[in-house]
């Protein structure tokens, strides 16, 4: 009897350790998830609680959906530039920075700032920019790039949101680049230094090599977040004009809070995690090739 | 030192252009609607504090700083107590209940937000939590836990069990252990954990404007983005005092913390 009176006492102290955030866990993200497959297989509007299950006829019109195609089409072309963009400059503004170069502090901090603005603002204030600012560039100076219709000439619209998350994200990026720099032993660079590996070489075979776990991360980290870009694109262009920059999660909200077909929706956010979870696996591939060479 | 003084120099522009933006945000701040349309790039001639005082007397603008303060600050102190007590137990247990447990919240890793979203709505509307501050700060709790869940456990695998067990010979039961011993000594993780999870939250745009109907229990952000967006539409004057308004606590929040923000996004990248 004792014994049993003891073993549930620890029980019971273990359950207020863990119980708490399980249900919490539960209840908001595993349940939420399950019930939002099972819709995907309904016609849910929301509204009227009346839905009937139709199989997999949400999956087969969404392939058919050109809006839904266009819009995954134009969000991995983003995701491909603003990822070369954001690593490729991040990568040179740390390998700059790094090292002990004057205002190197201030720098970092202004590259830094934008990364911790919202990005709702920095939506409004990058239209802001685009329409009234680069105008008036123009005004005063006639040089012809200032004259570009950023926010509607279909051709341009989806770099001018690359120039604004590279923007947003560099300083992030960048920081992590640094801490990677830092992070690699100085003497495997010294000792390449004795056998004749400059400048070019060194970076190139020794630098870059033992800085790929930090660049993995880098660009995984930029991957998933811009295959969910949402918040910039809403306050910059709101997906228009028309439709013409309306981004993979928009086309999500849409359907759902605005169209309100709920379990259409929800078959769209379903091929999106599909999506996301094979980035996932490649990158957790990735890593583990990257952490059996170290 | 030739060549430092040449990254010195091209940096320094480079950081000039970057600014350039939050400059323009800050100048048109401060200028009438009209000087704003006619000159835009033109550095005020008188510093108008009109914009600022219009949205002061006209929006909820500190109703909305403070939803935003007690949001975000209720959520990263669930995050950092919830998932450094889940993270200790998990790090305690030799048994397979710790592989599953493990799995189980790898899940929210893997899985993102816009999954749930929808469905979401629907759950937090039968429990009567859909539109409340409190609402909201339990979902961000569940979906910061399973991240702050892995940091502290990596850092208390490497904590020795020989500890718990002396304290527990001392008479120190497991709150006691937890909250004198093991969580005091996370504090480097803990600092990582708030940095990255405030950050993420007060900026937070998707789940505030999907369960927050009510324009009293808005977040900045949210509340922001509908004041532009409605009554002061193409009033670039009103728009960039706002924007500066909603960046005005995070930029100080940043320049006074940089050093612990800088180290936390380091190092909570390269731990994941």
């Amino acid at each position: 009897m004792l014994a049993f009176k003891r073993k549930l006492n620890t029980i019971q102290k273990e359950a207020i350790f863990i119980a708490p955030s399980l249900t919490l866990y539960t209840i908001f993200f595993v349940i939420p998830f399950a019930i939002g497959i099972y819709y995907s297989f309904t016609n849910w509007q929301g509204i009227s609680h009346n839905y009937e299950i139709i199989g997999l006829s949400n999956y087969t019109s969404l392939i058919k959906d050109q809006f839904f195609i266009d819009s995954i089409k134009r969000t991995l072309y983003f995701t491909l530039f603003n990822i070369f963009f954001t690593n490729v400059l991040g990568m040179i503004f740390a390998l700059m920075l790094a090292g002990e170069v004057r205002f190197n502090k201030v720098y970092r901090l202004i590259l830094m700032l934008p990364s911790i603005l919202s990005l709702v603002v920095t939506g409004f204030l990058w239209q802001f920019m685009f329409t009234k600012i680069s105008a008036d560039i123009y005004k005063y100076t006639s040089i012809d790039l200032f004259n570009t219709n950023w926010l509607s000439d279909n051709k341009v619209i989806l770099y001018s949101i690359v120039i604004v998350t590279v923007w947003q994200g560099l300083g992030y990026i960048m920081m992590i680049f640094i801490a990677g720099i830092k992070s690699v032993n100085t003497s495997v660079i010294e000792a390449g230094k004795i056998d004749g590996a400059n400048g070019m070489k060194s970076f190139f075979y020794l630098q870059l090599p033992l800085m790929l776990p930090t660049i993995l991360v880098g660009i995984f980290l930029n991957l998933a977040g811009s295959i969910k870009i949402f918040d910039v694109v809403f306050s910059l262009t709101g997906g228009g004009p028309g439709r013409i920059s309306e981004v993979m999660v928009l086309n999500i909200y849409k359907e759902a809070f605005i169209n309100n077909r709920l379990g259409y929706a929800n078959a769209k956010a379903i091929v999106l995690t599909a999506v996301v979870i094979l980035i996932v696996s490649i990158q957790m591939i990735c890593m583990n090739k990257v952490g059996d060479q170290r | 030192m030739r060549s430092k003084k040449i990254i010195t120099v091209i940096m320094g522009v480079i950081s000039f252009v970057w600014f350039i933006p939050i400059y323009f945000m800050l100048i048109n701040s401060f200028k009438p609607f009209k000087e704003v349309v006619l000159e835009t790039a033109k550095f005020p001639s008188t510093f108008y504090l009109g914009n600022y005082i219009e949205l002061f007397k006209n929006t909820n603008y500190l109703q909305l700083f403070f939803n935003s303060i007690i949001i975000t600050s209720l959520s990263v102190a669930g995050i950092v107590l919830l998932s450094s007590m889940l993270g200790y137990r998990m790090a305690r247990y030799k048994n397979r209940f710790s592989k599953y447990l493990f799995i189980y919240i790898s899940f929210a890793v893997i899985i993102p937000f816009q999954a749930i979203m929808i469905p979401l709505v629907k759950v937090m509307n039968s429990l009567f939590l859909i539109d409340t501050r409190i609402g909201i700060i339990l979902v961000y709790i569940a979906h910061g836990l399973p991240f702050g869940t892995f940091l502290y456990y990596s850092s208390i695998v490497k904590i020795s069990e020989l500890i718990d067990q002396s304290a527990k010979i001392d008479g120190a039961n497991l709150i006691k252990i937890y909250t004198k011993i093991i969580f005091p000594m996370c504090s480097p993780i803990t600092v990582t954990v708030v940095i990255l999870q405030f950050l993420y939250i007060w900026n937070d745009f998707l789940l505030p404007l999907i369960v927050l109907k009510t324009n009293t229990i808005h977040t900045l952000p949210l509340g922001m983005s509908a004041i532009i967006m409605g009554e002061y539409s193409n009033k670039w004057n009103y728009a960039m005092a706002s924007a500066f308004l909603t960046s005005i606590p995070m930029i100080l929040v940043f320049v006074f913390l940089q050093k612990y923000i800088i180290k936390g996004v380091a190092e909570g990248s390269l731990k994941i």
